[in-house]
């Protein structure tokens, strides 16, 4: 609550563009040039990265000196106004407010543009990951950073939100360790009646199987298998499941998990994408994450893959699982 | 404390305040032995320091916010920040009415201190208009926070100011003042739902010591701000807030921050006639809607005064629970009383016909709404609200829309009816851009949008670049609550349902369990 006053609210609105002097006035007088332009309140510094729909930079904040990440979209190239994945972010990041997950400080727009600006942190976990390589990724960061993947990601679920693109690039990491979820674009609430869903969501390797075989509805639990891959990627800090098309990556999932069939998976059978002649796989013992993540570990992780997304554990339930009340040691 | 136990003291509270502030109100003489007793018999319940904050907050945050949405209509402004104000209100409630009470403490120092002669002047010169000081304010001196909870603290003001007048301002003056101001928020909203012609002018002035008078109120050429964010943690988002302009009275040094005014029927008259100006300004869309021909470049704005989490997607059940009585009411527009069928035949005209003519029913039902709906333009009626509707749904069952998406954006067009923002010029534009929104939130992604524009084009004669340029002004306005609880776009839901004779939701959606499974 504390940097509500900290927020970058810029000075204009519209009682500052409504030509009075109490206006200006209210703005305390010094800055009623700046506040012409909202915008000339940050400075950009880098750009960090191109997103689905704009250029992110990082920034500072003149009045707080608190530097941000601003995601510039430009609205005149669009034929189709503002982007809906823009739309969609600013709906749902208002409404959260939670540690793990990104706050959404500000937006400013003009006629040409519109600015969204977010809480800046250091790096990814996919950047991180290759940076830091084993040593920055011991047991203990893992549990650390599952931990506050499965808070943030338990806060979204309880605010009917899913999130639809959990992967390492959209995780952030700052200089302390914290984790966020970002990107939110693909993002939606659900519990609003729909004959059906998108399954142009999750990004392939992430993808869990029901999406892939092209159930009509899906739900938390398709967040919660991209939880149980980049489980195991920051194991072994290679991507799982690194299919290259739809029919691929079910058959990498079913090459190590084995063939679903009706024992493990009530219904998978009559999912519209099933075939009866998919290879039958018995399925791997991945003994190197095994081994890396302990009895305990392993447990969750398989919980996260579980086939049956009815039987795939839930966010609050694993934020109670044994796995993170363990204290590991470096070994 | 058990919930029943503060309710029964509101209860006691409210009657007490009630009765004096209609006393005051209708100019009479105050019984003030019998008001001495109700207010310190509420003085003692809620004299417990601990649960003083505590006890205090509930009725304020509810009648808080009745009273700005009925000034808000009244005169002619919108008031969006139903929801929002409400969890924050509870997410916040600890540390805000702490300042609260610590100013209201001021205040009432200060009454004391400045004895109350000024005030009697005022009250003199006309009875019906109850002239406030915020003298917490005035102490702070340079206190620039415009609150949003002033318009409780100017509530507070009523039962502080008529307190010190007669004289009864003893024992823990905290303990008073806590009491008072619960009365005073009660009793207005309650005088507000027994007096529905009742006419509020909330004034938030500057801190440069603006004074209202009330004959300077007729002229008053309108002078519309949006009360900012940067002002204010709290989202009474876009509540526009009338401003006097009266530069020439800015050194009179009373630090008159807000003002409170209750006028009779006749004055009402007057606002209403210019009611039409006064809403001619409201809201991001409208503004852009009317800057639009001289201002082509607009400056860049800043909206973080929107992004205070309203609440709207916790679980259900909390919804549920902080329910403000202010919030969106999805059966306030619409529901059974307007069915055709409770239109019975038999009118003075024409005695012997037994059917009515379409027309006549639609009067009879815009009737019927106008009278139950003072506070909607007169020029936008019920059957001009079913009309886009109907066009609405016509776009969505070409375009094969998902029900719900229709339905939010029914939610959406809605809300901006009951902000007044909705007008007879803009009402399909407005229309167009709220189904537009709805389709971006809600349709599985990619689905083109392109077709979504022909068909709006078609069905309401909205080019595509009009939507366009008015999308977000429109997204601003509805504070970019797209994703609304299930309460407020279900009953829409089940509506279009009906309309277009589905056999049941289950055989709509296929498979019910996903769903059931979903909203858990």
């Amino acid at each position: 609550m504390g940097d509500e006053n900290k927020r970058p609210t810029g000075s204009t609105t519209l009682v500052a563009a409504a030509p009075t002097k109490i206006s200006s006035r209210k703005d305390g007088g010094k800055d009623t040039e700046k506040s012409k332009n909202v915008m000339e309140g940050y400075v950009k510094m880098d750009k960090i990265g191109e997103g689905t729909y704009g250029i992110v930079y990082k920034a500072k904040h003149k009045a707080s000196n608190k530097i941000v990440a601003l995601k510039k979209i430009r609205l005149n190239s669009h034929d189709e106004g503002v982007p809906a994945t823009a739309i969609r972010e600013v709906s749902l990041l208002k409404e959260l407010k939670h540690e793990n997950v990104i706050r959404l400080l500000d937006i400013i727009h003009n006629d040409t543009m519109l600015y969204l600006v977010f809480d800046f942190l250091d790096v990814d976990l996919r950047k991180y990951m290759d940076a830091a390589g084993k040593e920055g990724m011991t047991k203990i960061h893992i549990q650390s950073f599952m931990h506050q993947l499965v808070c943030g990601l338990s806060y979204c679920h309880s605010h009917r939100i899913l999130h639809r693109d959990l992967k390492p690039q959209n995780l952030l990491i700052d200089k302390t360790g914290k984790l966020t979820i970002a990107d939110l674009g693909l993002s939606r609430a659900f519990g609003i009646p729909m004959r059906t869903y998108t399954h142009e969501v999750i990004t392939l390797w992430y993808r869990s199987p029901e999406i892939l075989l092209g159930s009509k509805h899906y739900s938390t639990s398709v967040d919660m298998w991209s939880v149980g891959c980049i489980f195991a990627e920051m194991v072994t800090l290679r991507p799982l499941f690194p299919g290259d098309s739809q029919i691929d990556q079910l058959f990498r999932i079913f090459r190590v998990l084995g063939t679903p069939t009706e024992d493990h998976w009530k219904g998978v059978t009559t999912l519209p994408d099933y075939s009866p002649t998919f290879p039958q796989w018995k399925g791997e013992e991945l003994t190197n994450i095994e081994e890396y993540l302990g009895p305990n570990g392993t447990k969750l992780w398989k919980s996260l893959l579980a086939y049956d997304p009815a039987h795939r554990i839930s966010a609050k339930a694993c934020m109670e699982h044994p796995y993170f009340l363990e204290s590991l040691h470096e070994s | 404390m058990s919930t029943a136990h503060r309710t029964s003291r509101r209860e006691t509270a409210r009657q007490a305040a009630f009765t004096f502030l209609s006393n005051i109100a209708l100019g009479s003489e105050v019984d003030r032995s019998q008001v001495r007793n109700d207010l310190s018999d509420s003085t003692d319940a809620l004299s417990d320091p601990k649960s003083k904050n505590f006890a205090n907050s509930r009725p304020l945050e509810a009648n808080t916010s009745q009273i700005s949405e009925r000034s808000g209509n009244a005169i002619g402004t919108s008031f969006d920040g139903h929801s929002s104000l409400n969890s924050t209100h509870a997410a916040k409630r600890g540390p805000d009415l702490k300042v609260d009470t610590s100013r209201r403490e001021n205040m009432d120092t200060l009454l004391r201190k400045q004895s109350s002669p000024g005030v009697q002047e005022d009250w003199s010169e006309s009875p019906l208009d109850l002239r406030l000081r915020d003298a917490g304010q005035s102490a702070n001196g340079g206190n620039k926070s415009l609150h949003s909870v002033d318009s409780s603290l100017s509530d507070g003001d009523i039962d502080d100011t008529a307190l010190s007048r007669s004289g009864q301002l003893s024992g823990p003056a905290s303990a008073v003042l806590t009491a008072s101001e619960t009365n005073a928020t009660s009793l207005l909203s309650k005088q507000l739902e027994s007096r529905p012609e009742a006419f509020i002018n909330h004034n938030y002035g500057g801190p440069y010591g603006r004074r209202m008078k009330s004959d300077n109120f007729e002229d008053n050429d309108g002078h519309h701000h949006k009360l900012t964010r940067e002002d204010n943690s709290k989202p009474i988002a876009s509540e526009k807030i009338k401003k006097k302009h009266v530069e020439r009275e800015q050194h009179t040094g009373l630090g008159i921050l807000s003002a409170f005014r209750y006028y009779s029927d006749k004055i009402r008259q007057s606002a209403i006639k210019r009611r039409g100006e006064a809403t001619s300004n409201t809201g991001y869309v409208q503004q852009q809607i009317a800057n639009h021909d001289h201002q082509r470049r607009r400056p860049a704005q800043s909206f973080g005064h929107f992004l205070d989490p309203c609440g709207s997607l916790q679980p259900e059940e909390i919804v549920q629970e902080q329910l403000l009585p202010s919030a969106y009411d999805p059966y306030f527009l619409e529901n059974e009383l307007y069915s055709p069928d409770r239109i019975k035949p038999g009118g003075s005209s024409h005695g012997t016909s037994t059917q009515l003519r379409p027309a006549d029913v639609k009067r009879e039902l815009n009737e019927m709404f106008r009278s139950e709906h003072p506070e909607i333009p007169v020029e936008i009626t019920l059957s001009k609200i079913r009309a886009i509707k109907l066009h609405l749904l016509e776009v969505g069952k070409e375009l094969d829309l998902e029900v719900s998406s229709v339905a939010h954006a029914y939610v959406y067009f809605e809300k901006l009816v009951v902000k007044n923002i909705i007008t007879k010029k803009n009402r399909k534009l407005i229309a167009g851009c709220c189904l537009f929104l709805a389709v971006k939130v809600n349709e599985p992604k990619g689905s083109r949008l392109q077709p979504l524009l022909d068909a709006i084009d078609d069905e309401l004669d909205i080019d595509s670049e009009e939507i366009l340029e008015h999308e977000f002004a429109v997204f601003a306005d509805l504070e970019f609550n797209l994703y609304v609880p299930r309460r407020e776009f279900m009953p829409h839901f089940e509506r279009i349902c009906c309309e277009l004779e589905l056999k049941s939701i289950e055989a709509y959606l296929g498979d019910l369990n996903f769903f059931a499974a979903d909203t858990k």
